[in-house]
Protein backbone atom coordinates (compact mmCIF):
# COMPACT_ATOMS: atom_id res chain seq x y z
CA UNK A 1 0.00 0.00 0.00
CA UNK A 2 1.64 3.59 -1.21
CA UNK A 3 2.17 5.20 2.26
CA UNK A 4 3.25 8.65 0.63
CA UNK A 5 0.71 11.29 1.86
CA UNK A 6 0.69 12.85 -1.51
CA UNK A 7 -1.45 10.04 -2.99
CA UNK A 8 -4.13 11.06 -0.38
CA UNK A 9 -4.77 14.25 -1.28
CA UNK A 10 -8.17 13.76 -3.04
CA UNK A 11 -9.32 12.22 0.33
CA UNK A 12 -8.17 14.97 2.81
CA UNK A 13 -9.96 17.90 0.63
CA UNK A 14 -12.82 15.54 -0.11
CA UNK A 15 -13.27 15.86 3.56
CA UNK A 16 -12.63 19.09 3.52
CA UNK A 17 -15.00 20.15 0.84
CA UNK A 18 -17.76 17.80 2.17
CA UNK A 19 -17.28 19.87 5.37
CA UNK A 20 -17.19 23.13 3.29
CA UNK A 21 -20.42 22.33 1.85
CA UNK A 22 -22.59 21.20 4.74
CA UNK A 23 -21.12 24.41 6.48
CA UNK A 24 -22.26 26.77 3.49
CA UNK A 25 -26.21 24.93 3.54
CA UNK A 26 -26.05 26.29 6.80
CA UNK A 27 -25.10 29.77 6.06
CA UNK A 28 -27.28 29.93 3.57
CA UNK A 29 -30.40 28.82 5.57
CA UNK A 30 -29.57 31.71 7.71
CA UNK A 31 -29.57 33.48 4.11
CA UNK A 32 -32.83 32.79 2.88
CA UNK A 33 -34.83 34.70 5.55
CA UNK A 34 -33.38 37.94 2.92
CA UNK A 35 -34.16 35.55 -0.03
CA UNK A 36 -30.19 35.12 -0.28
CA UNK A 37 -27.89 32.36 -1.68
CA UNK A 38 -23.99 31.81 -1.80
CA UNK A 39 -22.90 29.26 -4.34
CA UNK A 40 -18.76 28.47 -3.80
CA UNK A 41 -18.80 25.27 -5.68
CA UNK A 42 -16.33 27.09 -8.53
CA UNK A 43 -13.81 27.26 -5.97
CA UNK A 44 -14.65 23.61 -4.53
CA UNK A 45 -13.02 22.61 -8.67
CA UNK A 46 -10.80 25.50 -8.95
CA UNK A 47 -8.39 23.99 -6.38
CA UNK A 48 -7.93 20.23 -8.13
CA UNK A 49 -7.79 21.51 -11.67
CA UNK A 50 -4.99 23.92 -10.03
CA UNK A 51 -2.90 22.09 -8.18
CA UNK A 52 -3.69 18.24 -7.92
CA UNK A 53 -2.82 15.17 -9.95
CA UNK A 54 -4.61 14.21 -12.62
CA UNK A 55 -5.76 11.18 -11.42
CA UNK A 56 -6.61 12.09 -8.01
CA UNK A 57 -8.16 15.56 -9.70
CA UNK A 58 -10.74 13.99 -11.59
CA UNK A 59 -11.13 11.48 -8.63
CA UNK A 60 -12.22 14.18 -6.17
CA UNK A 61 -14.10 15.95 -8.64
CA UNK A 62 -16.21 12.88 -8.95
CA UNK A 63 -16.53 12.31 -5.55
CA UNK A 64 -17.32 15.93 -5.04
CA UNK A 65 -20.36 15.91 -7.71
CA UNK A 66 -22.22 13.60 -6.56
CA UNK A 67 -21.97 14.47 -2.97
CA UNK A 68 -23.34 17.91 -4.04
CA UNK A 69 -26.16 16.57 -6.43
CA UNK A 70 -27.02 13.74 -3.08
CA UNK A 71 -27.37 17.05 -0.99
CA UNK A 72 -29.06 19.16 -3.03
CA UNK A 73 -32.67 17.94 -4.60
CA UNK A 74 -30.62 17.54 -8.83
CA UNK A 75 -30.20 14.35 -9.86
CA UNK A 76 -27.14 12.23 -9.35
CA UNK A 77 -24.87 13.05 -11.92
CA UNK A 78 -26.56 16.39 -13.19
CA UNK A 79 -22.95 18.10 -12.11
CA UNK A 80 -20.71 15.31 -13.19
CA UNK A 81 -20.19 16.42 -16.86
CA UNK A 82 -19.75 19.91 -16.44
CA UNK A 83 -17.29 20.08 -13.34
CA UNK A 84 -15.24 17.25 -15.12
CA UNK A 85 -15.54 19.01 -18.51
CA UNK A 86 -14.53 22.64 -16.19
CA UNK A 87 -11.95 20.29 -14.44
CA UNK A 88 -9.95 18.93 -17.55
CA UNK A 89 -10.11 22.54 -19.30
CA UNK A 90 -8.62 24.55 -16.32
CA UNK A 91 -6.10 21.23 -15.74
CA UNK A 92 -5.38 21.82 -19.74
CA UNK A 93 -4.89 25.57 -18.82
CA UNK A 94 -2.72 25.79 -15.66
CA UNK A 95 0.61 25.48 -16.62
CA UNK A 96 0.46 28.75 -18.34
CA UNK A 97 -1.03 30.22 -15.01
CA UNK A 98 0.99 32.14 -12.61
CA UNK A 99 0.36 30.01 -9.60
CA UNK A 100 2.16 32.67 -6.93
CA UNK A 101 -0.06 35.40 -7.87
CA UNK A 102 -3.49 35.68 -6.72
CA UNK A 103 -4.92 38.09 -8.81
CA UNK A 104 -4.27 35.66 -12.07
CA UNK A 105 -6.13 32.30 -9.53
CA UNK A 106 -9.08 34.33 -8.56
CA UNK A 107 -10.05 35.39 -12.02
CA UNK A 108 -9.87 31.08 -12.84
CA UNK A 109 -12.22 30.50 -9.48
CA UNK A 110 -14.70 33.57 -10.77
CA UNK A 111 -15.06 32.61 -14.16
CA UNK A 112 -15.68 28.17 -12.82
CA UNK A 113 -18.01 29.76 -10.64
CA UNK A 114 -19.75 32.07 -13.14
CA UNK A 115 -20.03 28.89 -15.58
CA UNK A 116 -21.86 26.82 -13.38
CA UNK A 117 -23.75 29.14 -11.86
CA UNK A 118 -25.44 29.50 -15.53
CA UNK A 119 -25.66 25.76 -15.56
CA UNK A 120 -27.47 25.20 -12.73
CA UNK A 121 -29.86 28.43 -13.72
CA UNK A 122 -30.58 27.22 -17.48
CA UNK A 123 -31.73 23.56 -15.50
CA UNK A 124 -33.63 25.79 -13.42
CA UNK A 125 -34.93 27.72 -15.71
CA UNK A 126 -36.41 24.41 -17.90
CA UNK A 127 -37.94 23.28 -14.50
CA UNK A 128 -39.61 26.91 -13.78
CA UNK A 129 -41.09 29.42 -15.96
CA UNK A 130 -38.49 32.16 -16.42
CA UNK A 131 -39.79 35.58 -15.99
CA UNK A 132 -38.06 38.44 -15.15
CA UNK A 133 -38.43 37.88 -11.02
CA UNK A 134 -36.34 34.56 -11.62
CA UNK A 135 -33.87 36.23 -13.71
CA UNK A 136 -33.89 38.98 -10.91
CA UNK A 137 -33.46 37.45 -8.29
CA UNK A 138 -30.50 34.39 -10.00
CA UNK A 139 -28.51 37.70 -10.74
CA UNK A 140 -28.43 38.73 -7.71
CA UNK A 141 -27.03 36.04 -5.89
CA UNK A 142 -24.80 35.35 -8.59
CA UNK A 143 -23.39 38.89 -8.00
CA UNK A 144 -23.14 38.29 -3.97
CA UNK A 145 -21.63 34.62 -5.01
CA UNK A 146 -18.89 36.31 -6.83
CA UNK A 147 -18.88 39.05 -5.04
CA UNK A 148 -18.29 37.46 -1.66
CA UNK A 149 -15.70 34.77 -4.04
CA UNK A 150 -13.25 37.01 -5.08
CA UNK A 151 -13.33 38.58 -1.32
CA UNK A 152 -12.33 35.12 0.05
CA UNK A 153 -10.99 32.86 -2.34
CA UNK A 154 -7.65 33.43 -2.27
CA UNK A 155 -7.92 33.31 1.38
CA UNK A 156 -9.54 30.12 1.08
CA UNK A 157 -6.97 28.46 -1.85
CA UNK A 158 -4.34 29.56 1.42
CA UNK A 159 -6.37 27.63 3.56
CA UNK A 160 -6.70 24.35 1.19
CA UNK A 161 -2.92 24.25 1.07
CA UNK A 162 -2.42 25.17 5.17
CA UNK A 163 -4.63 21.80 5.60
CA UNK A 164 -2.53 19.76 2.88
CA UNK A 165 0.20 21.02 4.81
CA UNK A 166 -0.17 19.73 8.03
CA UNK A 167 -0.22 16.36 6.43
CA UNK A 168 3.33 16.95 5.06
CA UNK A 169 1.78 17.57 1.21
CA UNK A 170 3.03 20.95 -0.30
CA UNK A 171 1.11 21.38 -3.62
CA UNK A 172 3.16 24.59 -4.84
CA UNK A 173 6.69 22.35 -4.27
CA UNK A 174 4.90 18.99 -6.29
CA UNK A 175 3.35 21.27 -9.20
CA UNK A 176 7.05 22.52 -9.40
CA UNK A 177 8.20 19.29 -9.46
CA UNK A 178 5.94 18.22 -12.39
CA UNK A 179 6.47 21.48 -14.35
CA UNK B 1 7.28 12.59 -29.19
CA UNK B 2 4.92 9.68 -28.87
CA UNK B 3 5.22 9.47 -24.86
CA UNK B 4 4.67 13.05 -24.78
CA UNK B 5 1.79 13.27 -26.85
CA UNK B 6 -0.03 10.82 -24.86
CA UNK B 7 0.73 12.52 -21.94
CA UNK B 8 -0.72 15.64 -23.35
CA UNK B 9 -4.13 13.49 -24.47
CA UNK B 10 -4.09 11.71 -20.81
CA UNK B 11 -6.71 14.08 -19.36
CA UNK B 12 -8.96 14.11 -21.95
CA UNK B 13 -8.56 10.08 -22.28
CA UNK B 14 -8.76 9.82 -18.92
CA UNK B 15 -11.75 12.43 -18.52
CA UNK B 16 -14.11 10.34 -21.63
CA UNK B 17 -13.55 6.93 -19.19
CA UNK B 18 -15.05 8.40 -16.38
CA UNK B 19 -17.73 10.09 -18.11
CA UNK B 20 -17.88 6.08 -19.98
CA UNK B 21 -17.58 4.29 -16.73
CA UNK B 22 -20.30 6.83 -15.44
CA UNK B 23 -22.88 6.20 -18.29
CA UNK B 24 -22.35 2.35 -17.79
CA UNK B 25 -23.43 2.43 -14.18
CA UNK B 26 -26.81 0.39 -13.78
CA UNK B 27 -29.20 3.43 -12.20
CA UNK B 28 -30.03 1.56 -9.12
CA UNK B 29 -26.26 1.49 -8.17
CA UNK B 30 -26.30 5.31 -8.78
CA UNK B 31 -29.69 5.32 -7.19
CA UNK B 32 -28.40 3.49 -3.93
CA UNK B 33 -25.10 5.81 -4.29
CA UNK B 34 -27.25 9.06 -4.13
CA UNK B 35 -29.13 7.69 -1.07
CA UNK B 36 -26.18 6.72 0.48
CA UNK B 37 -24.40 10.07 0.20
CA UNK B 38 -28.20 11.78 1.50
CA UNK B 39 -28.00 9.96 4.46
CA UNK B 40 -24.51 10.48 4.83
CA UNK B 41 -24.99 14.47 4.68
CA UNK B 42 -28.63 14.70 6.71
CA UNK B 43 -27.25 14.07 10.11
CA UNK B 44 -24.88 17.07 9.88
CA UNK B 45 -28.05 19.19 8.95
CA UNK B 46 -30.24 17.46 11.88
CA UNK B 47 -26.90 18.39 14.25
CA UNK B 48 -26.86 21.55 13.05
CA UNK B 49 -30.97 22.17 13.63
CA UNK B 50 -29.61 21.04 17.45
CA UNK B 51 -27.08 23.65 17.57
CA UNK B 52 -29.37 26.18 16.35
CA UNK B 53 -32.18 25.14 18.59
CA UNK B 54 -29.71 24.93 21.86
CA UNK B 55 -28.82 28.80 20.58
CA UNK B 56 -32.29 29.83 20.86
CA UNK B 57 -32.48 28.23 24.18
CA UNK B 58 -29.63 30.31 25.99
CA UNK B 59 -30.40 33.72 23.86
CA UNK B 60 -33.85 32.88 26.16
CA UNK B 61 -32.08 32.47 29.18
CA UNK B 62 -30.72 35.84 29.10
CA UNK B 63 -34.03 37.41 28.49
CA UNK B 64 -35.71 39.73 31.31
CA UNK B 65 -37.60 38.07 33.55
CA UNK B 66 -40.30 40.66 32.63
CA UNK B 67 -39.94 39.94 28.81
CA UNK B 68 -40.60 36.32 29.76
CA UNK B 69 -43.65 37.26 32.15
CA UNK B 70 -45.17 39.33 29.70
CA UNK B 71 -44.64 36.70 27.17
CA UNK B 72 -46.00 33.89 29.24
CA UNK B 73 -48.94 36.51 29.79
CA UNK B 74 -49.59 36.63 25.96
CA UNK B 75 -49.39 32.63 25.75
CA UNK B 76 -51.85 32.32 28.02
CA UNK B 77 -54.18 34.35 26.52
CA UNK B 78 -53.81 32.33 23.42
CA UNK B 79 -54.46 29.29 24.84
CA UNK B 80 -57.73 30.35 25.99
CA UNK B 81 -59.00 31.64 22.65
CA UNK B 82 -57.61 27.88 21.20
CA UNK B 83 -59.42 26.11 24.53
CA UNK B 84 -62.78 27.78 23.31
CA UNK B 85 -61.90 26.88 19.50
CA UNK B 86 -61.40 23.54 20.47
CA UNK B 87 -64.55 22.72 22.17
CA UNK B 88 -66.10 24.93 19.05
CA UNK B 89 -64.78 22.27 16.41
CA UNK B 90 -65.60 19.19 19.07
CA UNK B 91 -69.22 20.81 18.66
CA UNK B 92 -69.07 20.96 15.12
CA UNK B 93 -67.29 17.27 14.45
CA UNK B 94 -69.81 15.70 16.81
CA UNK B 95 -72.72 17.59 14.06
CA UNK B 96 -70.85 16.21 10.89
CA UNK B 97 -70.87 13.15 12.54
CA UNK B 98 -74.35 12.65 13.16
CA UNK B 99 -75.10 14.47 9.56
CA UNK B 100 -73.01 11.90 8.29
CA UNK B 101 -75.25 8.99 9.92
CA UNK B 102 -78.41 10.57 9.15
CA UNK B 103 -77.89 10.77 5.50
CA UNK B 104 -75.59 7.84 4.52
CA UNK B 105 -72.34 9.97 3.78
CA UNK B 106 -69.11 8.66 3.17
CA UNK B 107 -66.42 9.57 6.21
CA UNK B 108 -64.48 13.31 5.22
CA UNK B 109 -61.09 12.34 4.90
CA UNK B 110 -59.85 12.76 8.23
CA UNK B 111 -56.03 13.65 9.24
CA UNK B 112 -53.11 13.21 11.77
CA UNK B 113 -50.67 16.17 12.25
CA UNK B 114 -47.24 15.04 12.70
CA UNK B 115 -45.10 18.00 14.03
CA UNK B 116 -41.80 18.03 12.20
CA UNK B 117 -39.03 20.89 13.40
CA UNK B 118 -37.12 22.19 10.01
CA UNK B 119 -33.50 21.37 9.40
CA UNK B 120 -32.78 22.85 6.02
CA UNK B 121 -33.36 25.58 3.99
CA UNK B 122 -33.19 25.43 -0.01
CA UNK B 123 -34.80 29.01 -1.05
CA UNK B 124 -32.97 29.85 -3.68
CA UNK B 125 -33.58 30.58 -7.84
CA UNK B 126 -33.52 26.86 -8.33
CA UNK B 127 -34.84 25.30 -5.60
CA UNK B 128 -38.01 26.35 -3.06
CA UNK B 129 -37.61 24.06 -0.34
CA UNK B 130 -37.64 22.31 3.48
CA UNK B 131 -35.92 19.58 4.96
CA UNK B 132 -37.70 18.44 8.01
CA UNK B 133 -36.24 15.98 11.03
CA UNK B 134 -38.72 12.94 10.49
CA UNK B 135 -38.87 10.66 7.18
CA UNK B 136 -40.07 7.26 6.69
CA UNK B 137 -39.29 6.70 10.75
CA UNK B 138 -42.21 8.52 11.36
CA UNK B 139 -44.37 6.96 8.63
CA UNK B 140 -44.59 10.08 6.63
CA UNK B 141 -46.30 9.58 3.26
CA UNK B 142 -44.84 11.01 0.36
CA UNK B 143 -47.43 14.01 -1.58
CA UNK B 144 -48.62 14.51 2.32
CA UNK B 145 -49.59 17.94 2.65
CA UNK B 146 -47.84 20.38 5.09
CA UNK B 147 -49.23 23.33 6.63
CA UNK B 148 -48.54 25.50 9.64
CA UNK B 149 -50.11 27.96 12.11
CA UNK B 150 -51.00 30.90 9.23
CA UNK B 151 -51.69 28.54 6.58
CA UNK B 152 -50.27 26.53 3.71
CA UNK B 153 -46.61 25.63 3.91
CA UNK B 154 -46.16 23.13 0.78
CA UNK B 155 -46.11 19.42 -0.02
CA UNK B 156 -44.28 16.24 0.65
CA UNK B 157 -42.10 15.81 -2.32
CA UNK B 158 -39.36 13.10 -0.92
CA UNK B 159 -39.30 10.64 2.14
CA UNK B 160 -36.03 9.77 3.40
CA UNK B 161 -34.79 7.48 6.39
CA UNK B 162 -34.76 10.53 9.05
CA UNK B 163 -35.68 13.53 6.77
CA UNK B 164 -38.70 14.50 4.82
CA UNK B 165 -37.86 17.03 1.69
CA UNK B 166 -41.38 19.55 1.17
CA UNK B 167 -41.94 21.72 -1.74
CA UNK B 168 -42.86 24.97 -0.54
CA UNK B 169 -45.70 26.76 -1.85
CA UNK B 170 -43.60 29.54 -3.41
CA UNK B 171 -42.17 26.67 -5.57
CA UNK B 172 -44.07 26.91 -9.48
CA UNK B 173 -43.86 23.05 -9.03
CA UNK B 174 -47.07 23.40 -6.66
CA UNK B 175 -50.09 24.16 -8.45
CA UNK B 176 -53.87 24.00 -6.63
CA UNK B 177 -56.97 24.44 -6.70
CA UNK B 178 -58.10 27.48 -4.61
CA UNK B 179 -60.83 29.58 -3.72
CA UNK B 180 -61.67 33.35 -2.60
CA UNK B 181 -63.35 32.94 0.83
CA UNK B 182 -67.22 33.48 0.54
CA UNK B 183 -66.80 32.01 -2.87
CA UNK B 184 -67.78 28.62 -4.16
CA UNK B 185 -66.07 28.75 -7.43
CA UNK B 186 -62.42 27.30 -7.60
CA UNK B 187 -59.67 28.67 -9.18
CA UNK B 188 -56.14 28.02 -9.85
CA UNK B 189 -53.30 28.87 -7.18
CA UNK B 190 -49.62 28.44 -8.77
CA UNK B 191 -46.07 29.44 -6.67
CA UNK B 192 -43.85 31.72 -7.73
CA UNK B 193 -40.11 32.43 -7.19
CA UNK B 194 -40.27 35.77 -5.88
CA UNK B 195 -37.39 38.69 -5.91
CA UNK B 196 -34.74 38.86 -3.36
CA UNK B 197 -35.63 41.22 -0.15
CA UNK B 198 -39.14 40.78 -0.40
CA UNK B 199 -41.82 38.28 0.88
CA UNK B 200 -43.17 35.21 -0.90
CA UNK B 201 -45.55 35.33 -3.15
CA UNK B 202 -47.82 33.57 -6.02
CA UNK B 203 -49.92 33.59 -7.87
CA UNK B 204 -53.84 32.97 -8.91
CA UNK B 205 -55.53 32.43 -12.25
CA UNK B 206 -58.81 31.69 -13.70
CA UNK B 207 -60.72 34.02 -11.57
CA UNK B 208 -64.02 34.63 -12.97
CA UNK B 209 -64.33 38.60 -14.03
CA UNK B 210 -67.04 38.86 -11.68
CA UNK B 211 -64.78 39.09 -8.72
CA UNK B 212 -63.50 42.20 -7.57
CA UNK B 213 -61.13 42.93 -5.09
CA UNK B 214 -60.76 46.49 -3.21
CA UNK B 215 -56.86 46.87 -2.48
CA UNK B 216 -57.58 48.24 0.87
CA UNK B 217 -59.91 45.13 1.69
CA UNK B 218 -57.89 41.82 0.35
CA UNK B 219 -59.33 38.58 -0.01
CA UNK B 220 -58.56 35.17 1.87
CA UNK B 221 -57.35 32.62 -0.76
CA UNK B 222 -58.22 29.64 0.84
CA UNK B 223 -57.78 25.50 -0.42
CA UNK B 224 -60.76 24.06 -2.27
CA UNK B 225 -60.46 20.20 -0.89
CA UNK B 226 -60.63 19.10 -5.10
CA UNK B 227 -57.39 17.24 -5.52
CA UNK B 228 -57.67 15.45 -2.32
CA UNK B 229 -54.06 16.17 -1.26
CA UNK B 230 -55.35 19.52 0.64
CA UNK B 231 -58.05 19.63 3.32
CA UNK B 232 -60.64 22.73 2.26
CA UNK B 233 -60.73 26.21 4.11
CA UNK B 234 -56.74 26.13 4.99
CA UNK B 235 -55.28 29.64 4.11
CA UNK B 236 -52.84 29.98 0.84
CA UNK B 237 -52.73 33.68 0.88
CA UNK B 238 -54.30 36.84 0.34
CA UNK B 239 -54.89 38.73 -3.12
CA UNK B 240 -55.19 42.77 -3.01
CA UNK B 241 -55.45 43.19 -6.52
CA UNK B 242 -56.64 41.38 -10.18
CA UNK B 243 -56.19 42.17 -13.57
CA UNK B 244 -58.49 40.66 -16.63
CA UNK B 245 -56.21 38.38 -18.68
CA UNK B 246 -55.13 39.08 -22.44
CA UNK B 247 -58.37 36.68 -23.37
CA UNK B 248 -60.81 38.82 -21.09
CA UNK B 249 -62.26 35.61 -19.59
CA UNK B 250 -60.62 35.90 -16.43
CA UNK B 251 -58.66 37.46 -14.18
CA UNK B 252 -55.63 36.47 -12.85
CA UNK B 253 -53.48 38.63 -9.46
CA UNK B 254 -50.23 38.12 -7.53
CA UNK B 255 -50.75 36.18 -3.67
CA UNK B 256 -49.12 37.46 -1.04
CA UNK B 257 -48.30 34.58 1.25
CA UNK B 258 -47.35 34.83 4.79
CA UNK B 259 -43.88 36.67 5.92
CA UNK B 260 -43.54 33.74 8.18
CA UNK B 261 -42.80 31.17 5.60
CA UNK B 262 -39.12 32.15 5.56
CA UNK B 263 -39.08 32.48 9.45
CA UNK B 264 -40.57 28.93 9.97
CA UNK B 265 -39.00 26.47 12.62
CA UNK B 266 -41.94 23.89 12.95
CA UNK B 267 -44.65 22.68 10.59
CA UNK B 268 -47.02 20.16 10.73
CA UNK B 269 -47.50 17.34 8.31
CA UNK B 270 -50.85 16.18 7.27
CA UNK B 271 -50.53 12.50 7.32
CA UNK B 272 -54.39 10.93 5.89
CA UNK B 273 -56.12 8.37 8.73
CA UNK B 274 -57.37 4.85 7.06
CA UNK B 275 -60.96 5.84 7.97
CA UNK B 276 -62.30 2.54 7.17
CA UNK B 277 -59.84 1.23 9.80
Amino acid sequence: MDKNPDSFQWLILFILQAIGLILLSQLNQSLASLSLFLFINGLFLAFPALYLPIGQGIGLVFLFSIFYDSGESWSIGTSLIPNLVVFTIVFYLRNRINHDRREIIKPVVLLINLLLFLYYTVLAGLRFEVNSQFVFLNLTHLLVSQIILFIVSGWLISYHKSILLIFNIDTEATLRASK
Amino acid sequence: MHKERSQKLRPLILLGLVLLIWLLIPPFFKAATEKFFYEFQAPAWIGSSFARNGQKFWTGRIESKKTLIEEGRDLARLNATLQYQIQELETLSAQVDRFEDLFNLPSLPSHQAEIARIARRDTNGWWQELTVMKGSNFGIPEGAPVVFSGGVVGKVKEVHLTTTVIDLITSPNIRLAAVFEGDKRPVLYQGTISGPFTGPKGSVQNVPTDIQINRDFPRRLVTSGLGGVFPAGLTIGWVKNLEASSDGLFQSGEVMLSDDLNELREVAILVKLDTDG
